[in-house]
């Protein structure tokens, strides 16, 4: 039994499903990827497994206990996190008032978990107060991040966090989600940059139009050549 | 007094976009309750402004916002996420439901206000300021400002701020939506309560409909100021009630004597609702919304 496992789960937005039957388990300390390409459901699933989005049917189980009909905040308790696709942090809010939200739970925030975030994001520290909305792309990402890591997670789920990074940046998140990771934090990334991913991850699953068409090893699954052609770039 | 309606209407409009034309309603709706817990103080040991006054407030206070809490629940929950028109019409529906509540409860007519805090503190000529002026200025300031700081410097203020920019994204930090909202009827129908029972010290009689006029005046204040946004609201509301007194005062004297401009003073504020909308309809504070990153 893995921290977190998915068993049949079926989700969407009140339409038709756009999940099907989805099985997932991610592992204490792990690092799993999930690939697929745009509108494969991807973020529908990370969404669902936060609890924005109710599951339709199937089960989500965190530490063996189901979870899928908590609202969010029962789930954050629990020590889910995730960062959102597209970041969203809370412009009009400082750097601090963010890292703040992020730890709305737990009375907003303690003194050591401000200090852990600033010590990976010293570039966070000299610009607490300030708006999040003046931060760059890449430090709105570390930004959300950080906001995660404030409730201190045993699951971060990741939808992206490399888009529209420079790909000094996304070298320097990747370092950041390895040295997370080796805190005994579990990691699911949904990601577009595939390679890197995979070179990080130990698990990997493919989604395609709302199903898990693959799952493996990520060495395994990156010597696939239906992985190759269609994430590798051939 | 118009500043703290339209703190009510801004509060709202900032969290869940809806103009919650109710709002007016709940203001009548504090005044008298305020006024019953006058009258049951009146010929009691309590009956001396120092504790009649605080007492009336405080009840006027937290009843009112049960009723904006109530309201919320019933009238405005069960829609949300559908269409905003739909909320816009069930508010239109709850503030006419309320007003005709109110009428048969209380009666058409105007209702005296008992009189607090007259005596004049200051005489010159014709220029008379009474304790109630200066306990209304301060009294509205000190609201506005305990508000400022809590929305801005509070746990549950970040979380009404953070569903005000992002009602996904707060969710996903683990905030209630639905508490979020509560609180925020809460502290608007407050708010409106504490001006509800001024403007009866103020004008010294209320009646069942008064919140209609004074509901849409303050709106006007909130658009003005930029609505969503609670300086804005405390600016325009001032600039509002300034204006009103102002404008016709002015045109009535020489050069333009038209002394016949105090019956249209309604149509000043309602002049600068159009203009404002005309000219710059983000408001004096309002922030032009940026472009999603």
């Amino acid at each position: 039994m893995g921290l977190l496992d998915v068993a049949g789960l079926t989700s969407g937005y009140g339409g038709p499903p756009v999940l099907h039957d989805i099985d997932l388990t991610v592992g204490e300390s792990e690092w799993v990827t999930l690939l697929g390409a745009n509108a494969a459901g991807k973020t529908t699933l990370l969404k669902t497994l936060i609890g924005v989005l109710p599951a339709a049917s199937g089960a989500v189980r965190l530490n063996g206990r189901e979870i899928q009909a908590l609202p969010p905040e029962e789930r954050l308790r629990l020590g889910l996190a995730i960062v959102p696709e597209g970041r969203r942090v809370f412009t009009r809010m400082t750097v601090q008032e963010n890292l703040q939200m992020g730890a709305h739970l737990f009375g907003g925030g303690r003194a050591e978990d401000f200090d852990r975030v600033y010590s990976l994001f010293p570039r966070m520290a000299e610009r607490r107060r300030q708006k999040a909305g003046t931060l760059s792309g890449g430090e709105q990402q570390m930004l959300a991040l950080g906001r995660a890591l404030m409730s201190r997670p045993r699951l971060i789920l990741l939808d992206e966090p490399s888009m529209g990074l420079a790909p000094k940046l996304v070298a320097e998140v990747f370092a950041l989600l390895r040295g997370i990771l080796t805190e005994g934090v579990s990691i699911l990334l949904v990601e577009q940059n595939a390679k890197m991913a995979l070179k990080s991850s130990a698990r990997a699953y493919v989604l395609r139009l709302g199903r898990m068409v693959l799952s493996g090893s990520s060495a395994d699954l990156a010597e696939n050549p239906e992985v190759r052609q269609a994430y590798l770039g051939g | 007094m118009y500043a703290l309606v339209a703190l009510g209407y801004t509060l709202v409009y900032g969290i869940i976009e809806l103009i919650n034309f109710a709002h007016g309603e709940i203001v009548t709706f504090g005044a008298f309750v305020g006024l019953a817990v006058l009258a049951a103080l009146a010929g009691t040991p309590l009956s001396a402004a120092a504790t009649a006054l605080p007492a009336a407030f405080l009840v006027s206070m937290a009843v009112t916002a049960l009723l904006g809490v109530t309201l919320e629940r019933f009238a405005y929950r069960p829609l949300r996420g559908a269409d905003r028109l739909m909320a816009l019409i069930s508010a239109l529906g709850a503030s006419i439901f309320l007003m005709n509540a109110m009428m048969l409860a209380i009666g058409r007519d105007s209702k005296p206000f008992p009189a607090y805090l007259s005596e004049p503190v200051l005489q010159r000529g014709d220029l008379v300021v009474r304790q109630l002026d200066l306990f209304l200025i301060g009294l509205t300031i000190l609201l506005c400002a305990l508000l400022d700081l809590f929305v801005r410097r509070t746990r549950i203020g970040r979380a009404m701020r953070s569903v005000a920019q992002d009602q996904e994204a707060a969710r996903m930090c683990g905030v209630s939506v639905n508490a979020t909202v509560s609180i925020t009827f809460v502290l608007g129908s407050a708010m409106g309560a504490a001006a509800g029972i001024l403007n009866g010290l103020y004008y010294g009689v209320i009646r069942f409909d008064m919140g209609f006029l004074l509901g849409i005046k303050a709106f006007t204040a909130a658009v003005l100021g930029g609505i969503g946004n609670l300086r804005g609201a405390v600016v325009g509301g001032f600039v509002l009630g300034i204006s009103e007194s102002l404008i016709p005062a002015i045109l009535a004297a020489p050069p333009f004597s038209v002394p016949e401009i105090f019956d249209y003073k309604d149509a000043v504020a309602f002049g600068i609702l159009i203009l404002v909308l005309m000219v710059k309809p983000s408001g004096i504070l309002g922030e032009e919304v940026p472009e999603k990153a």
